[in-house]
């Protein structure tokens, strides 16, 4: 596979392939990125199309400095706040949100993966996680970059990444421990 | 449909005139306001590709405009401050001359020379000589010519400025009319220009892009910072010293003060709903409290 | 819990947090982690994302073709700039050759120096008439034309190049037919050294447009410069110079222009009107 500066050198002189390649390489990263912290599919979908769309619109000023994917992962971390912070989000309460989608996924017959019971206890935790910590986690676990990488591309020191991983895995293993009466007693709540 | 300014500097030798701006701009029309000095015109040379910036990009649709070079400009349609005009031409004559330097061809241009000028209300002094023409004509036709490549952005640089506010309604509302489907970018310090028809107010101060937001939004936040209060003539000074006073008026032999200030200036003080222009002052002092115009 | 989530986040500040620690507590829940698996969007849908960020992409452009389509496009426009030339830019300067032509044939001047003194006053002039639109306060909206200010200079200079030439090639032939002793090598020397070297200066002035009266200036010196070359004993200077000193000078000046017209077609001309 061609190198992301030299893809990025083809779309910069027009051409389309390049983008596309470019685009597919990244997709699913950036949607299971966006999926799992954004919870939604379609909102996930969406999200990403964005960043992709805000990827292309400052092709032209990514500076060869640093890695492809930490700056890409950057627009959509910013993004993913962005949404968070936006109007239309703030009016809705996250945790009924969150319950609400997986009740009505729950009924979907297509999306089998949801019904999954496990799959359902670590994603509810992992949205039961204060912003930063679940960006963090996501993106060591899921996306193993370096703790330096989160640290520059979330804007803040690697102490600060330390402790919101440490504290947002802590809170993970509690809550995916106690199992599944807990979450349920917690969900009434 | 957009227009991206990513991190866009611009210096003269040392000095700064345009200080890091980033900003994103979709049709409808945003009002840049800013004293004198504050990089207004600068910013709309840059869009207009008269000037290049000394850093950052400029992108249309995700395209940069550099790349864009002939597409872009035939995209954007421009009113300088100062337009010197050809004085012996007639309107149409004027209108046709600059249709062919935009790249119009010949039987586009007749029609688009005769809707602008329907457009402006110049149809019928179209064969008389621009030279002759008043300041608001002038500055009518010269909204004609940024027409006639029908354009996707639409830069207008103090249109009003020196104009009679008969003039200056009808330009707003020309403005107003025909920024649908197009970015239309205005600079002024007058704000009554703009309160009505900017979707977006832009304000600059020293180089810098101090706030970018909605009339409203703008006015929510200095909402309970404007006050009027009657004084005599005695007292005037010395809140003049104290706070900023944005206007003086003489009612009834009293004089009217409207003060900007974050606490009750006074004891019988009343509470006013803020004005863009108080917003303006709030921004920039410019003197005001010195040079308040005593209006009878 | 909501009290404890307080307190660990002001905890945010610990700095001295073990890597192993963090390492353990990954193997601890990474296994359960493992179950958030994320089902993909499907081929079509991520196809509609990525005919979506078509438009982003440039248009990519052959650089080679580009060059020759703007040779093109600046000769078609500097034909067309023809009639836009003021008339008096033609009589003025067909005038100044006549004269010219009789100071030779009937006052006997040096021919050389004649020919040397003539090269360059045409697009002297004619730079007066592409900067027309600075005198009208024209010349900050046409730069933002599609057919910019920058453009419209470069064809009329063209034109006002072209023009030049033509001129000289003509009147060195008649002189070379009339006067046998007159070597035309020579003569074509001694108007394209001037001429390449006033040009690239005028394209230099071109670049810098607010100082207009430049020109006029510029004129001023070569005229008196003319004056100079005029006296026989420095022409005759001139005349002992080698060839390859002319020719030299010609190749810079030649390059100069080249370089001003790549310029200002990259327009990165850089006029800094009232800053």
């Amino acid at each position: 596979m061609p190198e992301d500066q030299e893809l990025i050198k083809e779309i910069l002189t027009g051409s389309q392939a390049a983008m596309e390649v470019l685009t597919r390489k990244y997709y699913k990263p950036l949607y299971a990125f966006v999926y799992r912290k954004i919870g939604n599919k379609e909102t996930a979908y969406d999200l990403t199309q964005d960043i992709f769309i805000k990827m292309m619109q400052s092709i032209h000023s990514y500076s060869q400095k640093g890695a492809f994917k930490s700056w890409l992962f950057s627009i959509a971390v910013n993004h993913c706040r962005d949404y968070w912070k936006s109007a239309g989000y703030r009016q809705i309460n996250k945790q009924s949100e969150l319950t609400e989608t997986l009740e009505s996924k729950q009924k979907s017959v297509s999306y089998i993966f949801e019904q999954k019971e496990t799959r359902e206890q670590v994603k509810h935790a992992i949205h039961n996680l204060p912003e930063y910590q679940r960006e963090a986690v996501i993106l060591k676990y899921y996306h193993h970059l370096k703790i330096k990488e989160i640290a520059t591309l979330t804007e803040t020191s690697v102490s600060t990444v330390k402790s919101r991983l440490k504290q947002g895995l802590t809170k993970l293993s509690i809550s995916l421990k106690r199992g599944e009466e807990d979450d349920q007693a917690r969900r009434q709540k | 449909m957009n227009l991206i300014l990513d991190k866009i500097s611009k210096c003269f030798g040392d000095k700064i005139v345009l200080d890091d701006i980033s900003l994103e701009l979709t049709p409808g029309v945003y009002g840049i306001l800013g004293a004198n000095g504050s990089g207004k015109t600068t910013l709309m040379r840059i869009l207009a590709t008269v000037m290049n910036p000394s850093s950052g990009h400029i992108s249309f649709n995700g395209q940069d405009i550099n790349d864009m070079e002939h597409r872009y400009r035939e995209l954007i349609g421009y009113l300088p401050q100062q337009v010197g005009l050809y004085k012996s031409f007639t309107a149409e004559k004027f209108l046709s001359y600059i249709a062919y330097l935009k790249g119009l061809t010949k039987a586009e241009t007749q029609d688009k020379v005769t809707e602008v000028l329907d457009l402006v209300g110049l149809s019928e002094q179209r064969k008389e000589k621009v030279g002759k023409y008043s300041g608001g004509m002038k500055r009518r036709i010269g909204i004609a010519q940024a027409l006639l490549n029908d354009p996707k952005l639409l830069i207008v640089d103090e249109p009003t400025a020196g104009l009679d506010p008969k003039e200056r309604i009808r330009l707003r509302n020309l403005l107003s009319r025909i920024s649908s489907h197009r970015i239309v970018l205005l600079s002024t310090h007058i704000v009554s220009d703009i309160e009505y028809i900017a979707k977006e107010v832009l304000i600059l101060k020293e180089g810098q892009l101090i706030q970018k937001d909605t009339p409203q939004r703008l006015l929510n936040e200095i909402e309970g910072k404007v006050w009027t209060v009657q004084v005599s003539e005695g007292e005037i000074l010395e809140l003049q010293s104290k706070y900023k006073v944005v206007n003086i008026a003489l009612v009834r032999e009293k004089y009217e003060l409207r003060i900007l200030s974050d606490t009750r200036p006074h004891i019988h003080a009343i509470s006013e709903v803020p004005h863009l222009e108080d917003l303006y002052l709030y921004h920039f002092d410019e003197g005001a409290s010195q040079d308040a115009a005593v209006k009878v | 819990m909501t009290k404890r989530e307080g307190k660990n986040d002001q905890g945010l500040v610990d700095v001295a947090l073990r890597d192993q620690e963090l390492l353990h507590l990954e193997q601890d829940v990474g296994s359960l982690l493992d179950e958030y698996d994320v089902e993909y969007p499907s081929e079509a849908e991520i196809m509609m994302t990525i005919d979506r960020l078509r438009p982003f992409v440039p248009v990519k452009v052959n650089k080679r073709e580009l060059m020759f389509r703007n040779m093109a496009v600046l000769l078609k426009r500097a034909l067309h700039e023809i009639f836009y030339i003021s008339p008096l830019f033609w009589v003025a300067n067909s005038l100044f050759f006549l004269v010219a032509l009789a100071a030779v044939f009937l006052g006997e001047q040096n021919p050389y120096g004649m020919i040397m003194i003539l090269a360059p006053i045409p697009t002297l002039t004619g730079l007066m008439e592409a900067l027309k639109s600075r005198n009208t306060g024209m010349a900050e909206l046409e730069m933002s034309f599609k057919y910019s200010l920058q453009e419209m200079i470069l064809s009329k200079m063209v034109i006002i190049g072209g023009f030049n030439l033509l001129i000289n090639l003509v009147i060195s032939v008649s002189l070379t037919v009339f006067y046998h002793h007159i070597w035309l090598w020579k003569l074509l020397l001694f108007w394209i050294t001037p001429f390449t070297v006033m040009t690239a200066i005028a394209f230099i002035i071109v670049n810098r447009l607010r100082h207009f009266y430049a020109i006029t200036a510029s004129l001023m010196i070569w005229i008196s410069f003319g004056g100079l070359i005029s006296q026989s004993h420095f022409i005759g200077k001139l005349e002992s110079l080698s060839p390859v000193v002319y020719i030299l000078i010609t190749i810079s000046a030649g390059l100069v222009i080249i370089g001003r017209i790549t310029h200002m077609y990259k327009r990165g001309m850089t006029y800094e009107l009232n800053p």
